[in-house]
């Protein structure tokens, strides 16, 4: 069940980002940040356990990046709502695990793993993804965006079931 | 500020009566539609011998040749055009023309009412030429200045001999034809050159009779003593003031009042010219010439009006030639205008003219200088399966033209294709219209007259641009002469810039295509500054002519090549050009950089974390590169050692309405240079237009034999870029 969620809203992620094509440069790109957020966010809870509260609650999280174009103080969001999103996901891996320690590793742990994944495609293609990272929202040249946002949740993807696996074989042998 | 003496003393009174009562005895004159093998200048034609109310000139009426379907491309909208041509005219003569015969003559006019000689010169009366929509509006606008015109029929005016009339004029000549890809390579140092400047006055609303100031445009007058005068400087071969008038029609005299600027400021009156007040008219101010511009001078423009209908709105601007030494190697620039980058028309409809244009006639043009490389692409609907040859001649704005050339048409998949270029080029045509345009405060187009070869119009499908230049020509943009020993202090400041222009289309042909208009101007700033001693400007934006929805520019890339290091190079206090001319800071958003800060801090957690900060991962680059382009941004990058690139990216978080950047660059390595430097702009990219231009601007040396030679120095360049009011006070030696 968890599996197929996930894949759904992994779907969901590569979609959205292909939007990003004929996205509008305007104050709209607030929102299109707001909806890669909302939708990585749950795609990576989707992974431990998705509950309709979180999918209020990273809405909540979200909302702001939206409106910040409208009223400036909200643009101090961009710098917090990473690790706002970090906290909720490891509240998230601790309601799974029963265990705050087990919690924040997991979601490290599922990070960190997808960064070295990551990092070797970098390495693998000469680069093209650091290229694209660093090229950052271009008004005119879009491949970037989708092409981040399907490297990254398909490494998740995996990091994510890898992790949880090692996990039950800790939890196997401890037991 | 007083307004102008104007001599209105009993003698004056009676030659107004006089003027009046002559005026009032409508003169009968016979109107001719007249072939000529001769191309009509600012030299018209004389009949030596006669003498009525113009002396022994006759009057140019142009009217078209023709007038059809045509396309603006730029707007894509169809529209009559008219296709008028300098060898085809009305000539107006007085009905009891008693030419002397025996007279030498340079060409012979001959009309169903006799052979009259003519000779070619500046015209007597003043009045250069009048423009006309149709032979029907030509006459109505001779019965407005007092005139009885009766229509007689064809004429024609033939030269007498192969002799040149003229060696300005001497356009015959194959010397004077450019071959068209040329780009005129930059004139020497020591080179006398022919400069054409730009005089702009206020449009007038004539509500009463009696005396009607024309003020120039912009709040100072030139002369500390007299209101609204222009300035025109020294050293002027000629001066062409152009006049039209809508809303109404008006009866009065044009009088043009002639003023030396004093050392203290103040003018002197030197002379007036009188003329009668015409739509559409130009006219030769004989007084301001190489003689008296020996000193600086101011005009004064004022209407006499005697009666008029309607609420008329009078219109004047004036060409003025300028002779010019180019010494320093600095005071030119280049001004290019594109046609696109490689875009696309779909036309769909029979279609005999294309209109591609306008582009502004930027003020400095150095005569001779201009080059073109017009090429397109034009496909049209086969006839019976067959391509006919397509016949196109090449005219600027639909009057002068330049060359006629034959097309062959290759067959390909049910359209017939015509690769049309510009064969060669001409530059007194150019010359001409560039001076027309002035006058008139308008710019310049190029009209393709098109057609098959046996008469019938063509089918357009569609219309493709290629990425060249429409027009290009080196400019001049001083302020003051410069003097022989040394350079004028007045270059420490001066105005020059080069200017690139770019109109552009959907790569594809679209039914409703929006165009692009983009301006990129660079010029030097004041000697010796360290900081913003270059001055780049970018403007951009889409305007969708059919929906009346306009876009401004969302990015711009702009490579420079210095034969200096560039290291070190920088945008500083770069700004946004308010519609208002206010400039408007570019600031990131204010809490944008108050949270770049905060994200650094947290940034350094989440990397220890995995989710990103400095490391790979789609929140952080959300987030994070969310927000660096959140703001607007103009930087400089360095690309080797001679090269740099200047970005701008609109920020997707504020949204200033404006369409021109103003970004003021930092080379450390132009101060303090020696001799004069040479920037060049490889390539331009306005949104998603990218060209090659290869424009040239100079920057001032900083340390040099600077001279303090004069009071003030005015702007009679760049009126829309600068308030025409902007004075640099130079102290006096």
């Amino acid at each position: 069940m968890q599996g197929k969620t996930s894949f759904f809203f992994f779907l969901f992620v590569v979609v959205f980002s292909l939007l990003w094509f004929v996205w509008p440069w305007s104050w709209l790109v607030g929102v299109f940040i707001a909806g890669l957020v909302f939708l990585w966010s749950l795609f990576f809870v989707s992974c431990v356990g998705l509950r309709r509260s979180f999918v209020v609650v990273f809405g909540l999280v979200a909302a702001p990046l939206a409106l910040a174009p409208l009223a400036e103080p909200l643009f101090l969001w961009y710098a917090v709502a990473p690790f706002a999103v970090f906290v909720v996901l490891v509240y998230a891996a601790y309601r799974a695990y029963d265990s705050l320690l087990w919690g924040f590793l997991f979601v490290v742990g599922s990070l960190w793993l997808h960064v070295i994944i990551l990092a070797a495609v970098d390495l693998l293609t000469g680069g093209l993804l650091s290229q694209a990272f660093v090229m950052g929202f271009d008004v005119y040249v879009r491949w970037n965006v989708p092409l981040i946002a399907f490297m990254d949740v398909s490494s998740l993807y995996i990091s994510c079931r890898v992790v949880k696996l090692i996990f039950a074989y800790v939890k196997k042998r401890r037991s | 500020m007083t307004l102008p003496k104007l001599r209105a003393g009993p003698l004056a009174a009676l030659v107004v009566l006089a003027l009046f009562v002559v005026s009032a005895a409508a003169e009968r004159v016979y109107v001719y539609e007249v072939e000529s093998d001769v191309e009509i200048t600012e030299d018209v034609p004389h009949v030596p011998g006669i003498s009525w109310r113009f002396g022994e000139q006759l009057l140019v009426v142009w009217v078209p040749r023709d007038v059809a379907p045509g396309i603006i491309l730029f707007t894509n909208e169809t529209a009559s055009i008219p296709l008028y041509d300098r060898r085809y005219f009305l000539l107006v003569v007085p009905a009891d023309a008693r030419p002397n015969q025996r007279a030498r003559a340079e060409a012979l006019l001959k009309t169903p009412d006799g052979t009259h000689p003519v000779v070619f010169r500046k015209p007597d009366a003043g009045i250069i030429d009048i423009t006309a929509r149709s032979i029907e509006e030509a006459l109505t606008t001779l019965k407005q200045i007092g005139l009885q015109p009766e229509y007689r029929g064809k004429a024609e005016l033939k030269k007498i001999d192969t002799a040149k009339r003229d060696p300005d004029a001497g356009r015959e000549t194959a010397a004077d034809a450019t071959p068209a890809p040329t780009q005129v390579s930059m004139p020497t140092t020591g080179s006398l050159l022919d400069v054409y400047g730009g005089l702009y006055f206020r449009e007038t609303l004539i509500t009463r009779t009696g005396q009607v100031y024309v003020p120039v445009h912009g709040a100072k007058s030139a002369c500390i003593d007299l209101g609204y005068a222009a300035y025109v400087g020294y050293d002027v071969r000629g001066f062409v003031l152009g006049t039209w008038i809508i809303g109404g029609t008006v009866d009065a005299d044009l009088i043009v009042d002639v003023y030396r600027i004093q050392n203290d400021g103040s003018c002197r009156y030197l002379g007036s010219q009188t003329f009668r007040l015409a739509n559409n008219t130009r006219y030769w101010v004989s007084r301001i010439n190489p003689t008296t511009s020996v000193d600086e001078l101011a005009v004064f423009v004022w209407l006499r009006v005697r009666s008029f209908s309607g609420q008329p709105r009078v219109s004047a601007y004036a060409s003025v030639l300028y002779t010019r030494t180019y010494r320093h190697g600095f005071e030119v620039g280049e001004f290019a205008a594109r046609t696109s980058g490689e875009g696309g028309y779909w036309i769909n409809n029979y279609v005999r003219r294309v209109v591609i244009g306008p582009y502004v006639a930027y003020d400095g043009y150095i005569a001779r200088t201009a080059s073109s490389s017009l090429r397109l692409k034009i496909a049209t609907e086969p006839v019976n399966r067959v391509c006919k040859d397509l016949r196109v001649r090449f005219t600027i704005n639909g009057r002068s033209s330049i060359v006629t050339s034959t097309y062959r048409g290759i067959y390909n998949s049910g359209v017939c294709s015509y690769d049309v270029n510009l064969p060669r080029f001409d530059q007194s045509t150019f010359q001409f219209e560039y001076s027309y345009a002035k006058a008139f405060g308008g710019g310049l187009a190029w009209v393709l007259d098109i057609e098959y070869t046996d008469g019938s119009t063509p089918y357009v499908r569609t219309i493709y641009l290629e990425n060249v230049d429409a027009f290009r020509y080196w400019r001049w943009a001083e302020q003051w002469r410069t003097i022989d020993r040394a350079v004028d202090g007045s270059w420490k400041s001066a105005f020059l810039s080069s200017a690139f222009e770019l109109y552009a289309a959907p790569t594809e042909p679209s039914p409703a295509p929006g165009i692009y208009h983009g301006l990129v101007t660079v010029r030097a700033n004041h000697a010796n500054l360290y900081n913003h001693r270059v001055i780049l400007t970018i403007s951009g934006r889409y305007i969708y002519p059919r929906y009346n929805y306009v876009v401004y520019i969302n990015r711009a890339e702009i490579d420079l090549y210095i034969p200096l290091d560039v290291r070190g190079i920088n945008v500083m206090g770069e700004a946004y050009l308010m519609p208002d001319n206010r400039i408007n800071p570019i600031n990131p958003p204010q809490w944008v950089e108050i949270v770049l800060r905060v994200k650094d801090a947290v940034d350094f957690i989440l990397t220890a974390a995995g989710i990103g900060g400095r490391a790979f991962g789609l929140l952080s680059f959300a987030a994070g590169q969310g927000l660096q382009s959140a703001g607007d941004s103009v930087r400089a990058e360095v690309r080797g050692l001679n090269n740099a690139t200047i970005t701008y990216q609109r920020g997707w978080g504020t949204n200033v309405a404006s369409d021109t950047i103003i970004a003021p660059l930092t080379i450390p390595s132009l101060y303090n240079t020696r001799g004069p430097t040479e920037l060049v702009i490889t390539r331009i990219c306005l949104d998603s237009y990218c060209v090659n231009p290869n424009l040239k601007a100079y920057v001032q040396p900083d340390s040099t034999n600077w001279t303090r030679e004069v009071a003030t120095v005015k702007n009679w360049m760049f009126r829309g870029q600068v308030d025409s009011t902007t004075t640099y006070d130079i102290p006096m030696r």
